[in-house]
């Protein structure tokens, strides 16, 4: 849970402080948590370390995702990204900034949809696309910065 | 195909997320520790440290002091022996009254000779030409042990014996206090009473005074 919160919020100090006060939440509202199925406590103790980093950004950095690219917004292959070792992949995203690499974490690590984020960062869904395209698109250039090279 | 790259992306950083990480003692007690405070590793290592130089040094001390001890115990040993080596001539010279005097032949006492025992019963036979015992007193005869005379002959016969038994020969006149046994006794009102001694006959054993009557209700019930 540290790691992702660490995903959500570049420093380690802060992430302590907001897993801190996520796990307060987790244990001060244990006893109505329903057990599902051997996956559902960590899913939903997820959820609540992801709550607790969206308030912590929002109370601290101001997102400006007010930008929108109206139309279609072109694929961005990231397969190159992807063969690259888990390190290396964390350390890119972590070079993101606060709106793309939250919009990035939300969309691809967690699985929200973009009707799920607009709802949890006061967003349209349009905003929420264009954030995740510019998101690739800058992981891209990191790429290419790096010297990894791909190909399609 | 996107949609494929996002979930190894998923994949590949919800694994690393689940992989525990290694625990930073050091860092861990820097948070944890006090402002000001040294931290509690290289404390105990000071610790340590200090003890153990106590401990060497104590042990390192002690093998001196045996080693030291041991020397001295040699050392008086030596001296002693060579004390003793010399000391006889030294003695003589010094402690001219300390030597050893001849003294002449001691006389020849006669040795005492033990005591044997004298059998008193037996008579003495006193040699007549011995003139070494003249001089003693001539011992005693043997008289002979005062003789018990034998107890007479008594027939057994079929008489009582007149004599009363040896319980009562010298038996305490028995005395009765309180109730008296004899029909005598009983007084015309029926009441019992008073005696002291068991033989009626003798009046004079009775009190001078009146005899105090007891009465003895219901005694018989």
């Amino acid at each position: 849970m540290f790691r992702l919160a660490c995903r959500y919020i570049r420093s380690s100090t802060d992430s302590e402080d907001v897993l801190v006060m996520a796990f307060t939440k987790v244990f001060a509202n244990i006893h109505g948590f329903d057990t599902r199925g051997d996956g559902s406590l960590e899913g939903w103790i997820r959820k609540v370390v992801v709550n607790e980093s969206l308030m912590w950004l929002r109370r601290r950095h101001n997102f400006n995702m007010t930008e929108s690219i109206e139309g279609n917004t072109d694929y961005v292959d990231l397969g190159g990204f992807s063969q690259l070792p888990v390190e290396e992949i964390c350390r890119f995203i972590a070079e993101l900034p606060n709106g793309y690499r939250t919009v990035f974490n939300l969309f691809v690590i967690e699985g929200y949809n973009h009707a799920e984020i607009a709802a949890m960062l006061e967003i349209s869904e349009n905003t929420s696309r264009t954030q995740l395209f510019k998101a690739k698109a800058l992981l891209k250039k990191i790429l290419t910065r790096e010297g990894f090279h791909y190909g399609t | 195909m996107e949609h494929e790259d996002d979930l190894r992306i998923r994949e590949k950083v919800r694994a690393h997320e689940q992989t525990p990480g290694a625990l930073d003692k050091d860092r861990l007690w820097s948070v944890l520790a006090l402002p000001g405070s040294a931290r509690p590793a290289k404390r105990i290592a000071v610790y340590y440290a200090a003890a153990s130089l106590i401990l060497a040094a104590a042990v390192i001390f002690y093998s001196l002091e045996l080693t030291h001890r041991k020397a001295l115990e040699l050392r008086l040993a030596e001296i002693e022996l060579s004390l003793k080596q010399e000391k006889i001539p030294e003695t003589a010279a010094m402690n001219p009254v300390a030597q050893e005097v001849a003294c002449p032949e001691a006389e020849q006492r006669p040795k005492p000779q033990l005591a044997r025992r004298t059998n008193l019963r037996k008579p003495v036979v006193v040699p007549e030409n011995n003139a070494a015992h003249e001089s003693t007193p001539p011992l005693p005869p043997v008289v002979a042990l005062h003789a018990v005379p034998e107890p007479s002959l008594e027939t057994i016969t079929n008489q009582a014996p007149v004599t009363q038994p040896i319980e009562d020969q010298h038996a305490p006149a028995k005395v009765i206090l309180g109730k008296s046994l004899s029909p005598s006794s009983v007084t015309k009102q029926g009441r019992l009473t008073f005696r002291l001694f068991l033989d009626e006959d003798n009046k004079s054993a009775a009190p001078l005074n009146a005899t105090p009557v007891v009465t003895l209700a219901g005694i018989n019930n």
